[in-house]
């Protein structure tokens, strides 16, 4: 008997915890969730969430969602740090949101897994299509995507490029102007002169964790001319200019024109270094004028466009998140409607301007929101007739694995002088000579990474 | 009678036994699954039988003696500091004083901190450059130079070690509270009668009593410490060149960096292995089971 | 007589160092997310180390307050946290007792499986448990959160709480059935209340494994008036730049319910056998 009621008891238990589980449920169900058969519900997800982006994304989709009372767009947000992960879960649930923000890196995977929409019967009737910056559409939509995957699938939403951010006080201090710090020579020269150890002052923002070795690459293709491989899927940074360039960028660390600790440097260190005074010359993306002028007095810093390697060219790479919509929203057209409303010009200022990007709609050419303060360095390394777009290095499956746990690793072993720059520079190009080359062979079809200019050419 | 009697501990484990089922039945057969096979996450329609490729691949990599010499370091040593300061500090706490309830709630704390902000504020307290911690030792004169604790191979896992441990204290601290308060203070009175001194009571009275809630806890420590990633790559990301890596982040982070889910289970069925062997090697050494019943 | 209080006043100092000790370790680096939490973006953001604020300002908690839904992730933390400490309680004390108290087949077995679910990576748990409540309409709820957290927590509670009952003699439950208690009785009224320290600790154990966790959260929350604390206090690690002093005001609020729970609860850990239920 007695056993009888324990048993019973153990049911009602678990029926109260299951109930009590439930009330949770119908606290959290809001009530506007209510759709009437009507109104139709998209959902939208931020990856790179931060107050003056969600604000201005809030603002937006009010302003749609007055207009177009037949769609409720909802706003959901994911960490940056968290959001690939999430996002890789959702697209195995099948619930990905209507419409996503997307990283360029997930590029591969996202579209390999079929979670994006094809947009280009989309892009053909989109009244805007011509407004689109010929940067934008030529590299990042035509030859990024569609010369790759075959078709387009994200829309990027506001551009950023690299350029030198510099400290102006200290550059007078040292004699120098920001003239001298055009090239890549002029950059390593001044990283020299701006060192001043007993001050606790050093030239450079040396990245050297979280996909640091991107920095150093940067400088080590612009030298090899923009070429990361040969034709048969070689990759050429296993020569002596390769070898020089990397030994000359890793003299920042090794010889130390950067603080010992910045070998575990990443993105947010990096700027801290320089925004407390710590470094002089920081390499970084136009987010970063809104933590300057945060945290820095005016007239003590700015920005400069990006050096030029020797050749007089500025490699460097610009890129923009992509509004992209997911294969199993089941409007659509509706999302498409929300992504047209987001791209509008006027809209797509409006976004750029709290973000900090530079447009990718026409009509920001005179806007002095965009063209001045720390926004010229940016404006003018795009807008210079040599910019050419470094290459990817490389569109394998492998890529991941190479850019999170190897490349950053084999730099590494270099600066602590664990193996020499040749050992190095052997086993981060062997590793990219293999992925490519089997690539290669699975996919015929796909383009060799290569450099572009503003017009899509191909640098050969 | 007889009948009943055998289906009693059943009656009771019903719950948990349905919990871990319904949810953790088809994890765990599917992941057993997946380890051999291909399957990557972008590439679905492609899954292929494997064998033992992915367990290959894990053995194949070079890094792999360095990172399990990390991870076995790791393990020992945050398991060492969290087990001996906590018993200190349960040893501490046992006896009541003035203000011991605030003391509590306040030493307990480290506990209650997600782990990302107590990495986070690690990574900072050790910085070389903005770090208090270079700062102290500097002013005391401790140190004449800063030390770049999380930019060298000899440091860099053990600022990872200290701030593990910093968190995991006080779960020991109050497990050990806890099962030091249950010692039947009956026997302690006997054995002061006995003229037992108070090294002899606490060795054959008080260890004994609280021997199976400090293996469990050790032997369930020892699990989560090892599985525990997420610190490693908030502080470090396993640099300076992998020097502070251990198998459960260097696998992992390789695994998810190319969604390759195969891998990452046959990293799951390869620990879940050496658990077992772990755990039984474990309750044998320490005749876990011959004591309770 | 006089040798006996030397030894009884150095055991008194040891004691008031290694309290002080403990203190201190602890305080440490919850002292500098305090005083982050005061400072002005500026002074966090210099070589400068300030160990007081210079310019002290409740700016970033007035941000967090206003700004942000953090009441909402308060309320959404306490519920997630309490309701999984009382289920996961419940079966970890109907768990461990039947794994402590019997003999039977498979008892092995049943505990080596438990611990081995905590070697399965957790996305290949969160996945198919993502798949299951979306199928019956629990995306995006709290109850989902909560039933993610009684699993992962279940497998450990139950063999601590086994721990606990171990530690007390079986002989107080046979002397108890002697003088004609049921087992329900037995249970409750004896061998619970001994066990109120264990129980207490694995309560304390679900609640801050729900309280802390960030990952589930994350994968399982879309809506924004649905996270939890963690979640929200991870968006203030942007891509480029952390934002300190909020992400530290954040974090100092969020500890006040859990000084709260360690301060209620510690009564109950240390005055576990006052109750007098057990004579040996």
């Amino acid at each position: 008997m007695k056993k009888k009621l324990l048993s019973i008891g153990l049911v009602a238990a678990l029926l109260v915890s299951a109930f009590a589980a439930g009330c949770g449920k119908k606290n959290t169900d809001g009530d506007d969730k209510k759709t009437d058969g009507k109104v139709k519900e998209i959902r939208f997800m931020d990856v790179t969430p931060n107050p003056a982006r969600e604000q201005a994304f809030q603002e937006l989709i009010k302003d749609f969602n007055d207009k177009n009372p037949d769609v409720k767009v909802v706003y959901e947000s994911t960490p940056w740090d968290q959001s690939h992960n999430k996002l890789v879960t959702l697209g195995s649930a099948g619930s990905l949101p209507d419409v996503f923000i997307m990283h360029q890196q997930w590029n591969a995977e996202f579209t390999s897994a079929e979670w994006v929409t094809p947009l280009d019967d989309y892009i053909a009737d989109w009244k805007d299509a011509d407004k689109i910056i010929p940067y934008v559409k030529n590299v990042l939509m035509e030859y990024d995507q569609k010369n790759v995957y075959g078709y387009t699938f994200g829309i990027p939403d506001g551009l950023t490029t690299a350029a030198m951010f510099v400290r102006t006080d200290w550059l007078e201090e040292a004699g120098l102007t920001t003239e001298d710090l055009e090239t890549w020579e002029g950059i390593f020269e001044a990283s020299k002169k701006l060192t001043i150890p007993e001050k606790n002052q050093y030239g450079f923002a040396f990245r050297g964790a979280r996909m640091g070795s991107e920095q150093m690459g940067m400088y080590m293709l612009a030298e090899l001319g923009g070429k990361l491989y040969e034709e048969d899927g070689t990759c050429r940074i296993n020569s002596p200019e390769g070898i020089e360039a990397f030994k000359k960028y890793c003299a920042l660390y090794k010889d130390g024109y950067a603080p010992q600790d910045a070998i575990n440097w990443g993105y947010t260190e990096m700027v801290q270094g320089f925004t407390s005074g710590l470094s002089g010359i920081l390499n970084q993306t136009s987010e970063v004028v809104a933590t300057c002028e945060d945290s820095m007095e005016d007239g003590t810093w700015t920005t400069i466009p990006f050096p030029r390697a020797s050749d007089g060219n500025i490699y460097s790479k610009a890129d923009s998140y992509y509004m992209a919509m997911s294969n199993q929203s089941k409007n659509k057209d509706e999302a498409w409607r929300f992504i047209e409303f987001m791209l509008e010009p006027e809209n797509n200022r409006k976004l750029s301007e709290a973000c900090l990007f530079i447009p990718v709609m026409e009509g920001a050419e005179n806007d002095p929101r965009f063209t001045e303060g720390g926004m010229k360095g940016f404006v003018d390394s795009m807008n210079d007739p040599t910019f050419i777009r470094e290459p990817f290095y490389g569109y394998f499956p492998e890529l991941g694995e190479f850019m999170e746990t190897f490349y950053d690793a084999e730099v590494q072993k270099y600066l602590l002088g664990q193996q020499t720059a040749e050992e190095s520079i052997k086993n981060i190009s062997d590793y990219l000579t293999t992925a490519q080359q089997k690539y290669m062979q699975e996919s015929p079809d796909t383009p060799i990474p290569t450099s572009v200019r503003t017009d899509g050419s191909e640098v050969k | 009678m007889n009948k009943k009697k055998k289906l009693e501990p059943h009656i009771f484990m019903t719950p948990s036994y349905l919990i871990l089922l319904v949810f953790l039945g088809y994890p765990l057969l599917n992941c057993i699954r997946l380890a051999f096979s291909n399957y990557k996450i972008t590439q679905l329609n492609n899954v292929t039988f494997a064998g033992f490729d992915n367990f290959l691949k894990i053995f194949q990599d070079k890094e792999i003696a360095m990172i399990s010499l990390n991870t076995f370091k790791f393990v020992i040593f945050t398991l060492a500091l969290q087990l001996v300061l906590g018993f200190i500090l349960a040893m501490a706490l046992k006896r009541p004083f003035r203000g011991r309830g605030i003391y509590q709630g306040i030493v307990f704390l480290p506990w209650a901190f997600s782990g990302f902000i107590v990495g986070l504020t690690f990574q900072w307290l050790f910085n070389a450059e903005y770090g208090p911690i270079n700062d102290i030792l500097l002013k005391f004169g401790l140190i004449s130079e800063k030390i770049s604790f999380l930019g060298s191979p000899k440091y860099a896992l053990w600022t990872v070690i200290i701030a593990l441990a910093w968190q995991g204290i006080p779960f020991f601290g109050i497990m050990i509270l806890a099962a030091l308060q249950s010692v039947d203070a009956g026997l302690v009175e006997a054995a002061v009668i006995d003229g037992a001194n108070a090294f002899q009571r606490f060795w054959h009275v008080t260890i004994p009593c609280i021997k199976p809630t400090l293996i469990v806890t050790i032997m369930l420590r020892t699990i989560w410490i090892f599985n525990n990633a997420d610190i490693i790559y908030i502080m470090t990301n396993g640099g300076p060149a992998n020097t502070s890596h251990t198998l459960a982040s260097y696998m992992f982070t390789k695994a998810y960096s190319t969604l390759d889910f195969g891998y990452a289970s046959a990293l799951g069925v390869l620990f879940m292995v050496g658990m077992i062997i772990y755990v039984c090697a474990f309750v044998k050494v320490t005749k876990y089971n011959q004591e309770d019943a | 007589m006089s040798k006996y209080k030397t030894k009884r006043r150095l055991l008194l100092i040891g004691r008031i160092l290694i309290l002080a000790f403990f203190l201190f370790i602890v305080c440490l680096p919850i002292y500098w997310m305090l005083i982050t939490s005061l400072k002005t973006t500026a002074d966090i953001n210099t070589l400068d180390i300030q160990y007081w604020p210079a310019n002290p300002t409740f700016q970033n908690y007035e941000n967090v307050l206003q700004q942000s839904n953090f009441i909402y992730y308060l309320k959404n933390s306490v519920v997630v946290s309490v309701v999984t400490g009382i289920i996961v309680l419940f079966v970890a004390i109907t768990g461990g007792y039947g794994l402590s108290r019997y003999k039977y087949r498979g008892k092995g077995v049943t505990m080596l499986g438990f611990l081995v679910t905590q070697m399965i990576p957790m996305t290949l748990i969160l996945v198919p448990m993502f798949l299951i409540f979306h199928s019956v309409n629990l995306g995006d709820t709290l109850t989902s959160l909560i039933i993610l957290y009684v699993v992962i927590n279940v497998p450990f509670c139950v063999i601590t709480m086994q721990g606990f009952f171990a530690n007390i003699p079986i002989a107080v439950e046979e002397a108890a059935s002697i003088d004609g208690c049921s087992k329900f009785q037995v249970i409750t009224k004896i061998v619970l209340p001994i066990m109120l320290p264990g129980i207490i600790a694995v309560f304390v154990f679900a609640f801050i494994g729900a309280w802390n966790d960030l990952l589930g959260g994350v994968m399982f929350i879309n809506s924004e008036l649905n996270k939890t604390l963690p979640v929200g206090l991870s968006s203030y690690v942007g891509q480029f730049s952390i934002n300190w002093g909020e992400m530290c005001a954040g974090g100092m609020l969020a500890l006040i319910p859990s000084a709260l729970l360690f301060v209620m609860v510690q009564k109950y850990i240390v005055e576990g056998m006052t109750s007098g239920a057990v004579k040996g």
